[in-house]
């Protein structure tokens, strides 16, 4: 029965077993499996709140091109000479977007689609390793070897046998355990390369887009409404507006002149703090390649590994809310 | 590597060109309605719009470069979903094929007490 189990198990078991009998004549450790698969658990997580944030930023960047516009044709508007037929044949420009504008959101919303689902499924494979990680999958057939080793054992006490046979049902029901748990550590050492590598890709792909990514929250906060704003002569301003939320005691130009000021200062500001988070995301993708370092050597080291796994979850979830580091 | 800092360099030209066009817009088309009406003020707006399709132009070719490598990365990244979901499905069998000969073990175990052999 046991040899064609052995057989059924294939190849695979048979390597197994070939550990287990070196594990029990050197009296491997137990218990490495469990320390491989809790941080196999926390680097999925760390995977999937990277991801997590990742997918925020897209998320956050998707609208930034129909803000640009808005922006933009708002500024034109704003700025046009007073000129009522003017003002008709640009607002009758901006009734329907053009076959340009159209062209160039199919191109955005097509280059985010791509990096979203690539993001999400990285996110599915760690979500995948977690369960790989999570898995007990040796713990029944412990159970029941325990209850054949407690059965025979009684028996051999209660016919003065010499316990050390007895006991080897027991013995065998570990080192199954300790089989199952070594098959599924040597799976997650396996993936955790794959992963790794992917993870690589991904912060690599992450790291090229940034200055794009930038670029158009430049667009979006930091390029148009404020600086045609700012750029208007001062009679196009309500003064008394102005006189309120300026309140420093300087003649009414001055006042205009630091209002113009406040409006660009605003404006770069709002297009650093929509920034962070890309820059964050890139940080905790990089923190994320050290726990997968740290899963990767022979005998890892628990408190190295718990910190960058910390740090990434820190740093994901720093850029999800968008706050600072 | 010299190309890439150019085309950043070109990007940030034309984001500050614009920035300033925007600060001096309406001083520039008010003398674009003073000297050539209404048409040279459209004119005008639609420079604007080309130099902002060049810097979308800019940007998107940057992340349509990258558009294959995500492609590729989402591929990749599915596989190993898979590929996991299989080796999760491997260690269930074995530990169910396992955890039958341990029942067998057991079962031996209390016939042989049951029966005082």
């Amino acid at each position: 029965m046991f040899h064609s189990s052995l057989h059924l198990l294939g190849s695979r078991t048979v390597r197994g077993f070939t550990t287990l009998l070196l594990s029990l004549a050197l009296g491997a450790c137990v218990g490495m499996g469990s320390k491989t698969q809790s941080l196999a658990v926390g680097t999925a997580a760390a995977g999937v709140a990277a991801t997590d944030a990742a997918l925020a930023s897209y998320n956050s960047v998707d609208p930034m091109l129909e803000q640009e516009w808005i922006n933009a044709k708002t500024g034109d508007l704003l700025a046009l000479p007073a000129n009522a037929a003017l003002e008709q044949r640009v607002l009758a420009g901006l009734a329907s977007p053009s076959a340009a504008q159209e062209a160039q959101r199919a191109r955005r919303k097509a280059s985010l689609a791509a990096r979203r689902k690539a993001a999400r499924e990285l996110q599915e494979a760690y979500r995948a390793f977690n369960r790989l990680g999570a898995g007990t999958f040796g713990s029944d057939t412990t159970a029941a070897f325990n209850e054949a080793t407690e059965a025979v054992t009684s028996f051999a006490d209660a016919r003065g046998l010499p316990l050390g046979e007895s006991q080897i049902p027991g013995i065998v029901g570990r080192a199954l355990g300790e089989i199952i748990s070594g098959l599924q550590a040597r799976d997650i050492r396996r993936h955790n390369a794959v992963l790794a590598e992917l993870s690589l890709q991904f912060q690599t792909l992450w790291n090229a887009d940034l200055p794009a990514l930038e670029a158009i929250v430049d667009g979006a906060y930091n390029m148009e409404l404020a600086q045609s704003m700012a750029g208007l002569p001062n009679s196009a301003f309500d003064q008394a507006a102005v006189g309120k939320l300026v309140p420093e005691p300087v003649a009414g130009d001055l006042k205009l002149r630091l209002y113009r000021m406040r409006l660009l200062t605003a404006a770069a500001e709002q297009a650093n703090a929509a920034k962070a988070p890309l820059r964050t995301t890139g940080k905790a993708l990089g923190a994320l390649q050290e726990a997968h370092v740290e899963l990767a050597k022979e005998r890892p080291s628990l408190a190295d590994a718990i910190d960058a796994i910390d740090r990434v979850l820190e740093l994901s979830k720093a850029a999800e809310e968008g706050t600072p580091e | 590597m010299s190309n890439d800092i150019s085309k950043t360099e070109l990007l940030s030209s034309i984001t500050t060109a614009i920035q300033r066009i925007n600060l001096r817009k309406a001083t520039i088309l008010q003398r674009a309605l003073d000297e050539g009406g209404p048409d040279l003020v459209i004119e005008v707006l639609d420079q604007i719009q080309d130099l902002r399709d060049a810097r979308f132009e800019l940007i998107q070719r940057d992340l349509d470069t990258n558009n294959d490598g995500y492609q590729a990365l989402a591929a990749a990244a599915k596989r190993e979903a898979e590929a996991i979901g299989e080796d999760i499905e491997e260690l269930e069998s074995v530990a169910k094929v396992l955890g039958t000969v341990a029942k067998v073990v057991n079962f031996l175990g209390r016939i042989l007490i049951r029966f005082g052999i």
